[in-house]
């Protein structure tokens, strides 16, 4: 007697079960093209920094930041999101909007992080060629996944740290998403000061003293530095990553 | 105010030449007149009211609680309200976010304890009735003049409640004056090679960027740092214009804190 299944929502008749192609095969082919894409670009007595972009793949434009120094070790995700048609009224150029978010932890007050936030948007304001994208909204994304300090306690590491990774960071997605830009964009730090240099170090975006400096010019030089180091870590990235693709 | 792009040129021109052009007939260094009214909330602990010449309004309560600081360490509380700005937008956020900071951080809370247990906690509530411009200076110079005429009700009970549990008591009518050195925050604007302090809403609306800087204890102090003053003329600045503004701030802020005294 042929009894037809009731209890259940049968599938079509010409159904088949799912199966999986070998894993193995796709993580072999996977470690090899990591090695080819991703590399360890600087490497000194300052500490490692480890650029991928491309990874998020919904976003028009990200960067993922591995960020290995002394004693500090961040990971840090940008995804730039844009330009996209915004509503509203005409806008004659593009509104950025920056957003940092600490994926693990929830360590700075909510205060904080929006000051920072505000910082970056001032400073991408004057990098981003707004004009050049008319009724549209750039958005960036930050995602802290890690930051960890061996030879500070979890209350002293202050965001200012991670200041200069996130402009870096937002520098190379805003690359990666292709969207114009005055120019590469990186950032020094030297205590609790946060210089951001574009135009070779001769102009000034983006400015945060949070520390007394007797001799602020001191502290200007210092920053411009390690602008110069991570810019040229970014750039050297870049290139190599273009010569792979052609 | 909304200005043309002819007239934003003209005006970005004329603050660009040597020495500035300003449409109000301003020097570089010179700050727009205010009126400041203290102590006028009877409710409040001290209050100060401070108006701009160009409608510019900021209105400024301290406040005053009994507190367990071993409960509750944080004594001073910023809390700043600016009309036509949503409160959790990013303007609000930050610019009570770097108040409070600076507060904290600054000033000197030694005379806030009470007893062993319990001690004061101040809470500033700033309100910006209207600003036209970048409120930083208003708002700075408004909790200066506030916390200067503060008074708060003196104790007459004693200060070692450590083992005896007893609530301070106050006098009836006698105050003591809060003896703060409160920071002042300058806010400059660049316009071509220029620094201007104390920008108006049309210099507001084509300066390339702007400076926020603190002045305490007889020097610029950090905080410093830049903030976009629109989103049309952002750019970049120099080297040179963050020492101009520390040297304008250096020379002009000692006259600044005399006429808030007064």
């Amino acid at each position: 007697m042929n009894v037809q299944d009731r209890r259940r929502i049968l599938g079509p008749q010409n159904a088949k079960p799912i199966t999986f192609s070998s894993v193995r095969s796709e993580t072999d082919a996977g470690s090899s093209t990591e090695d080819d894409n991703a590399r360890l670009v600087e490497k000194d007595g300052q500490g490692s920094m480890f650029i991928k972009s491309g990874l998020v793949s919904n976003a028009n434009g990200s960067s993922y930041l591995e960020l290995n120094g002394n004693s500090h070790y961040s990971l840090l995700v940008t995804s730039v999101y844009g330009p996209r048609p915004i509503r509203g009224s005409f806008t004659s150029q593009a509104t950025v909007s920056v957003q940092f978010k600490e994926v693990t932890l929830e360590r700075w007050s909510s205060g904080e992080v929006m000051e920072i936030c505000n910082f970056l948007t001032n400073v991408f304001n004057a990098v981003i060629r707004l004009e050049r994208y008319p009724k549209s909204g750039i958005d960036i994304f930050l995602n802290l996944i890690q930051h960890s300090d061996s030879k500070k306690s979890e209350e002293d590491i202050s965001l200012v740290s991670i200041l200069p990774y996130c402009i870096n960071g937002i520098t190379l997605a805003l690359v990666d998403a292709g969207i114009e830009v005055v120019d590469m964009v990186s950032a020094g730090r030297y205590n609790r000061n946060v210089i951001a240099f574009g135009k070779n170090g001769e102009e000034i975006v983006g400015y945060w003293q949070d520390d007394n400096e007797e001799d602020i010019l001191n502290v200007v030089q210092k920053c411009r530095e390690e602008y110069f180091k991570g810019r040229e870590t970014m750039v050297n990235y870049l290139v190599s990553k273009n010569s792979d693709s052609m | 105010m909304v200005l043309s792009l002819t007239e934003k040129s003209y005006l970005i021109d004329s603050l660009s030449s040597t020495p500035p052009v300003r449409s109000d007939g301003r020097a570089a260094y010179q700050f727009r007149p205010i009126e400041i009214s203290t102590d006028f909330l009877p409710s409040s602990n001290g209050s100060a009211r401070v108006i701009s010449s160009d409608g510019s309004e900021c209105v400024v309560s301290i406040k005053s609680k009994v507190i367990n600081y071993t409960v509750d360490p944080e004594l001073i509380v910023v809390d700043i309200d600016i009309t036509s700005h949503r409160d959790d937008s990013p303007f609000v956020r930050s610019l009570s976010s770097m108040f409070g900071n600076l507060l904290v951080k600054t000033l000197n809370t030694d005379q806030l304890y009470l007893t062993k247990k319990h001690a004061f906690k101040i809470y500033i509530d700033v309100l910006v009735l209207s600003s036209n411009s970048y409120p930083g200076s208003l708002i700075s110079f408004s909790i200066y003049s506030a916390l200067n005429s503060t008074f708060l009700p003196k104790l007459v009970s004693s200060k070692d409640d450590l083992d005896v549990e007893v609530l301070p008591t106050f006098h009836d009518y006698d105050f003591v004056k809060l003896q703060f050195d409160v920071p002042l925050v300058f806010v400059v604007a660049i316009v071509g090679d220029n620094v201007i302090v104390d920008p108006s809403a049309a210099e507001t609306d084509v300066a390339s960027n702007g400076l926020i800087l603190t002045w305490h204890n007889g020097k610029v102090m950090a905080p410093i740092r830049n903030v976009g003053m629109n989103n049309s003329f952002t750019r970049g600045f120099s080297m040179e214009h963050v020492t101009k503004a520390i040297t304008f701030i250096n020379t002009y802020a000692p006259r600044v804190v005399k006429a808030l005294s007064v």
